[in-house]
């Protein structure tokens, strides 16, 4: 009904163009406290989202507006049309540069179909009873799962628009937090890892609850990080994407044309010298392990793989249609996952020498316009350059990346998470680090 | 102008009480909540305009019964049977042990509120909100060469939710708006910028408080271009309204929601009635407590907000809960469930949060600092309830030397600290206290929501970086 009054609505002349992003979902949820089920959840909704473009000129300017709209099943034909109209009187108000719809057509992305997980509620379980065998059971007789939080969510995803694209795919997404605990000479102490999965898969659940409760245990033994000045510094874990996602910002149209991207095409992204390892990443749609892989954008442009840094150097701006055609390049897709070329030495050969070694932040975050980093340490390991290793916990840790980019070492040692692969561990030469 | 209530959830009201008469001849206790949230925000930058729906929009409905042992939910937003939602919840049963929960009994209560605004955005019409924006950004770039990008945002959000079971029927209509203003400004290879956050029970007059900060916020992010870094190490610092407000929600507000106390997450659980702070340390909580964008009657589960004091004069009172944490701990639930959608599970979750304020002159305070800092803005923070470890990263310190400040500015600046010693060590405390709740709040990663925080000026010790 929606693609008929939106149809309607542009033979009437109240709107130029369309866009439908159209979601089914269904989930289930399970939420344990202890080795017990707190509670269980399902869900099965349709989300609808449509785009209005209005097109004019103004002061001799060709323009194209647009405004959005939240849309629900329950609404009839009247309320539809009520609020499409709305948002069609918006977008004429929208003073934008004129840019193109994607067109159907075009080569068929190269992507695997979603895992079909037929039963979600024996998926769950299944992996449920991971977390409730193991975290019943206290690793090395200090750690154990405090909570936890699953949900499994598979559906389809439609995007059609007034140019003729329509596309559909299936997706799966898992997610959910680990929380684990473990006794300290002061009092329990705890660690939360988030979870994003893209199959389902018990063994790998094992796998990572296993290394929370190690990481706990080495939380436990930890002394307050000494105020050690600024040393080297080797971050792990989500901090690396985090880190590295400042890249991926600079090299996108969108900032080019906002004038906020340091990086230009031809040009390095790691400064004047680079002494450590040069970057190499790609954008991609498909990578196994990562739940925000997607076969087509929001737009319905179908992705495929492409390079944006080759040894350090910026290969061509990236985006959606709008913004490479604002830029006058060609466009990529918004593409979901970050591939990053790994380096040539191991992390053993990155600890060389001392460093902080850092595997849990609370909130690691690098601010993607200006590149300033930090976080507070839940859990690192202060090497001394004499080879001593001392578990250390509290205490901040903040930097410039821009500062450090030339110098970034990156591990050989390859890391897999929600919409990365990349590096296991990146080197930075110093950072600030005040102590717990 | 009064904030109009749903048509959708009036003319739907009857099947959805027919669904709960449904659902209770099967489970013991069952409720539906139903909400139909509506809202815009208008986004204007260098060389673009956005007009997009908001995120907090939604129209579904999440039922929840008790089936003898504990509690179930099924959320949709399609126009079911009440067969179907049966079949829906049926669908939730798994294996394993489960936690057992008594079945909730209610006081009776039918009532309907609705809050007004100045200027409710569709009196307001989406040409003249924009124009106010992109003349705000015009005037930005009129008033300073090193301008990069101005982010101009506004977002008005009416809630309209209606809440049944046996023996509730509750309606409610409120409108919340928030505002933010970040200029980025360049010079050379540096790149900063200053967030302003402007939020309230308001409608587009909430666009006058932006109009009056417009110049201030592009002097400031000049200035930032100078900031120093820190040397890290543990000052004396005043705290703004803004980062008080951040320091009451990360350090203290997370760890007494009870639902952590069920789960043995909670470090404060084990301090009801103990000293966590100094006498100057008074903290409240409640969708009652204050007017700002955590206010409401009801929360999501059917209970009436209130105003909690969790805190009095350095001793810790109570905590929040949602109605199964207070369950669980056969404790009155303090109206403090909240969902981030119909689509999400009910946690215990922050309403308006704040210190609450004291006699002491911020003049009096900056002279009382021989080497320290005025810590004015807040990016982001991050709790930890189980060991009251505190992060919170402040856009900027102005730098305080020998009882004066000196101009000179630090940025960005990272707050750490042991949170029974950072409360332990406020020893003064402003008289106005002022909220915000421009941003939004997670619980760990996830589950976002609207809440405000604040308090007043505050001088304590931090270790900063």
């Amino acid at each position: 009904m929606l693609q008929a009054v939106l149809e309607g609505l542009r033979r009437a002349g109240v709107l130029n163009a369309w866009r439908i992003v159209e979601q089914q979902v269904e989930s289930r949820e399970l939420f344990l406290v202890g080795t017990r089920a707190d509670m269980r959840r399902a869900k099965e909704v349709s989300r609808l989202q449509a785009t209005v473009y209005r097109d004019f000129s103004r002061d001799g300017r060709a323009c194209r507006g647009s405004a959005t709209a939240r849309l629900h099943p329950t609404q009839g034909r009247r309320e539809l049309e009520r609020a499409l109209r709305a948002a069609a009187g918006a977008a004429g108000h929208v003073l934008n540069p004129a840019y193109p719809l994607v067109s159907p057509g075009g080569p068929a992305p190269q992507v695997p179909e979603a895992p079909g997980v037929p039963d979600l509620g024996g998926a769950l379980d299944s992996l449920g009873a991971v977390l409730l065998e193991t975290g019943g059971v206290q690793k090395g007789e200090k750690a154990r799962l405090n909570s936890a939080e699953l949900f499994l969510e598979r559906g389809e995803t439609r995007v059609r628009n007034s140019e003729g694209v329509d596309v559909r795919f299936g997706f799966f997404q898992g997610s959910g937090e680990l929380f684990v605990e473990a006794e300290a000479p002061g009092g329990p102490v705890e660690l939360f890892q988030p979870l994003a999965f893209a199959r389902v898969r018990a063994d790998e659940l094992r796998v990572e609850l296993d290394r929370q409760l190690e990481l706990c245990e080495r939380r436990a033994r930890a002394v307050p990080t000494p105020a050690l000045g600024s040393p080297p510094v080797l971050l792990t874990g989500v901090a690396v994407r985090e880190l590295l996602s400042y890249f991926t910002y600079h090299s996108s149209a969108e900032a080019a044309y906002g004038r906020v991207a340091r990086f230009r095409p031809g040009e390095g992204v790691q400064g004047r010298q680079v002494d450590g390892d040069p970057l190499t990443l790609s954008l991609e749609p498909y990578l196994e392990h990562s739940p925000s892989s997607v076969p087509w954008d929001v737009d319905g442009w179908p992705l495929a793989p492409t390079a944006l840094i080759e040894q350090g150097r910026l290969l061509r701006w990236w985006g959606p249609l709008r913004w490479c055609h604002y830029q006058g390049c060609p466009p990529t897709g918004h593409l979901p996952n970050v591939r990053v070329g790994p380096g040539s030495r191991g992390l053993a050969e990155l600890r060389r020498g001392g460093c902080l070694e850092v595997a849990v932040f609370s909130d690691f975050q690098c601010d993607a316009l200006t590149g300033d980093f930090a976080g507070e340490l839940r859990l690192g390991t202060w090497q001394d350059p004499g080879g001593g290793r001392q578990p250390v916990t509290g205490g901040s840790l903040s930097g410039r990346l821009p500062e450090l980019a030339g110098g970034l070492e990156l591990s050989a040692e390859i890391l897999r998470l929600d919409g990365y692969e990349g590096p296991a561990g990146v080197r930075l030469a110093s950072a600030a680090v005040s102590g717990g | 102008m009064r904030v109009p209530y749903s048509p959708y959830l009036s003319s739907r009201k009857r099947s959805f009480r027919r669904l709960v008469r449904r659902l209770q001849r099967e489970y013991a206790y069952a409720s539906l909540l139903a909400t139909d949230c509506t809202g815009t925000r208008y986004e204007v930058r260098r060389g673009q305009v956005s007009v997009l729906d908001s995120r907090w929009n939604e129209r579904g409905c999440v039922a929840r019964v008790h089936d003898g042992t504990g509690y179930l939910e099924a959320s949709f937003n399609r126009p079911l049977s009440p067969e179907e939602v049966l079949r829906l919840l049926e669908g939730t049963a798994g294996g394993g042990a489960r936690m057992e929960y008594p079945v909730h009994r209610e006081q009776p209560l039918r009532r309907r509120w609705r809050s007004s605004v100045r200027l409710l955005p569709e009196a307001a019409g989406v040409e003249k909100t924009l124009a106010r924006l992109t003349n705000l950004r015009d005037r930005a770039f009129a008033c300073s060469s090193l301008l990069a990008d101005m982010r101009l945002v506004f977002e008005a959000v009416t809630v309209r939710k209606l809440f049944l079971s046996g023996r509730r029927e509750l309606e409610q209509a409120y409108l919340w708006s928030q505002g933010s203003m970040v200029p980025v400004v360049r010079r050379g290879e540096d790149t900063r910028y200053v967030h302003v956050g402007f939020s309230g029970l308001k409608g587009v007059e909430l666009l006058d408080e932006m109009e009056g900060k417009l110049e201030p916020a592009v002097a400031l992010a000049e200035e930032l271009l100078s900031a120093a870094k820190i040397t890290p190490g543990t000052y004396e610092v005043i705290l703004s309204p803004a980062v008080a407000g951040l320091l009451a929600h990360e350090a203290f507000g997370h760890g007494v929601e009870m639902d952590l106390f069920v789960k043995g997450r909670a470090k404060a659980a084990g301090y009801l009635g103990a000293r966590v702070g100094s006498d100057r340390v008074t903290l409240h909580d409640g969708a009652r407590a204050a007017r700002q964008v955590g206010s409401y009657w009801f929360d999501d589960e059917g209970t009436l907000g209130g105003d909690t004091v969790t805190v009095e004069k350095g001793v810790m009172r109570a905590g929040i809960s949602d109605l199964l944490s207070a369950l669980a701990l056969g404790t009155p639930p303090t109206g403090h469930g909240r969902r981030e959608s119909f689509e999400r599970k009910a946690y215990a979750r922050m309403a308006n949060t704040f210190f609450a304020g004291g006699r002491d002159r911020l003049e009096d305070m900056i002279a009382s600092i021989p080497r320290g800092y005025l810590l004015e803005q807040y990016s982001s923070g991050m709790e930890d309830p189980r060991n009251w470890g505190l992060q919170g990263i402040v856009l900027y310190g102005r730098e305080i030397a020998d009882g004066r400040l000196t101009g000179r500015l630090v940025s960005p600046v990272i707050m750490t600290g042991y949170v029974p010693d950072v409360l332990g060590s406020v020893s003064a405390a402003g008289p106005e206290v002022r909220l915000e709740g421009a941003g939004t709040c997670g619980k760990g990663h996830k589950e976002n929501m609207k809440n405000s925080m604040g308090g007043p000026y505050l001088k304590c010790r931090l270790r900063l970086g």
